[in-house]
């Protein structure tokens, strides 16, 4: 994935593209039952050829996945950029239609490019698969059966703290 | 302890916040934010764009942190109301809602997802999926040796 993809498959500006990128994590909003938004940061991955974000979670925090299988909206803010390597960017909200398949998954091929993302970004956390001994791996499977999230995005919009409190742009989709 | 002094104690460990709203269509709507206490009233005073189109309602407050290694993971959240007054919006927490970080609570969460993902699998009937350990630590040496060859781009270079 380059940054170009998001930027060019949504026609919104490169900073907007590499925000998207190179932001280790976004804030997922999912809505629960009684209509509060709950948001925990979760890392996206997009898919320029599907025009959609994937994001996976272990069955064992599929609350948002549950959330989205009743009410599919949700809301994705890309607003903290440490380990970016980015300076001064935009925050990015991107309001979408979501679904997540009762499917069941695993770390494995269907998901490779975004395990290696995630091992390249997180290298602490590949020291501690390593670590885990055989026999122990039964303590850890729930974390790799995964629920797979599908985020179509609707609605971009971006802006700088210099903007004011407005919002600097906006693509509706 | 009650919601608003749970959330006054922890937000001083972060730089800032993200608040989550629902906007008139009904989608959530989010912000980063620096949210002001105010224990008199027991609510945090947090400035929102007008043209993000946040309404009053309920609403969510996060506090994450992840060093340049996206590790050192840290997180709260609290679940409450947004509330439009004559001087700005008011978040009200009612819920505080304990995240990751510190040993305690990694191992609470550690435990209580393990328990809920083995209930998801029987609730449906479904058969754990096998984990792939081989290939997954394939991906981790190749990654490894990558990183050793200096072809991944180090965070913020």
């Amino acid at each position: 994935m380059t940054a170009g993809d998001f930027a060019t498959t949504f026609g919104v500006p490169a900073e907007v593209g590499a925000v998207v990128h190179e932001f280790r994590s976004c804030e997922l909003s999912t809505l629960a039952r009684d209509g509060t938004p709950v948001t925990w940061p979760t890392m996206p991955f997009f898919l320029a050829g599907e025009r959609r974000f994937l994001i996976t979670s272990s069955v064992g925090l599929a609350q948002k996945a549950l959330n989205i299988r009743r009410d599919h909206r949700v809301a994705m803010l890309f607003s903290n950029a440490t380990g970016s390597g980015l300076v001064s960017p935009p925050q990015v909200l991107i309001q979408g239609d979501a679904e997540a398949p009762e499917e069941l998954g695993t770390m494995d091929e269907r998901s490779e490019a975004l395990t290696r993302l995630a091992f390249e970004r997180q290298p602490v956390g590949i020291t501690l698969v390593g670590a885990i001994p055989g026999p122990l791996r039964h303590l850890v499977d729930w974390y790799c059966w995964r629920v797979f999230i599908y985020v179509r995005p609707r609605r971009i919009r971006w802006w700088r703290e210099t903007d004011r409190g407005r919002v600097g742009g906006e693509v509706v989709l | 302890m009650n919601a608003w002094r749970a959330v006054a104690r922890e937000v001083r460990r972060y730089d800032s916040a993200v608040i989550a709203g629902q906007d008139v269509a009904g989608y959530p709507v989010s912000a980063r934010c620096l949210p002001a206490a105010d224990e008199r009233s027991g609510t945090f005073a947090v400035a929102l764009a007008a043209d993000l189109g946040f309404q009053d309602g309920p609403a969510w407050l996060l506090c994450h942190f992840h060093d340049e290694w996206f590790w050192s993971l840290r997180s709260f959240g609290a679940r409450g109301t947004l509330e439009r007054t004559s001087d700005g919006w008011r978040f009200r927490p009612t819920v505080f809602v304990p995240g990751m970080g510190g040993i305690v609570p990694m191992v609470r969460l550690f435990l209580s997802a393990r328990r809920r993902a083995r209930r998801y699998l029987a609730s449906r009937g479904l058969t754990p999926p096998e984990v792939p350990w081989d290939w997954i630590n394939a991906i981790k040496h190749e990654t490894i040796a990558a990183r050793r060859r200096n072809e991944l781009r180090t965070p913020s270079a």
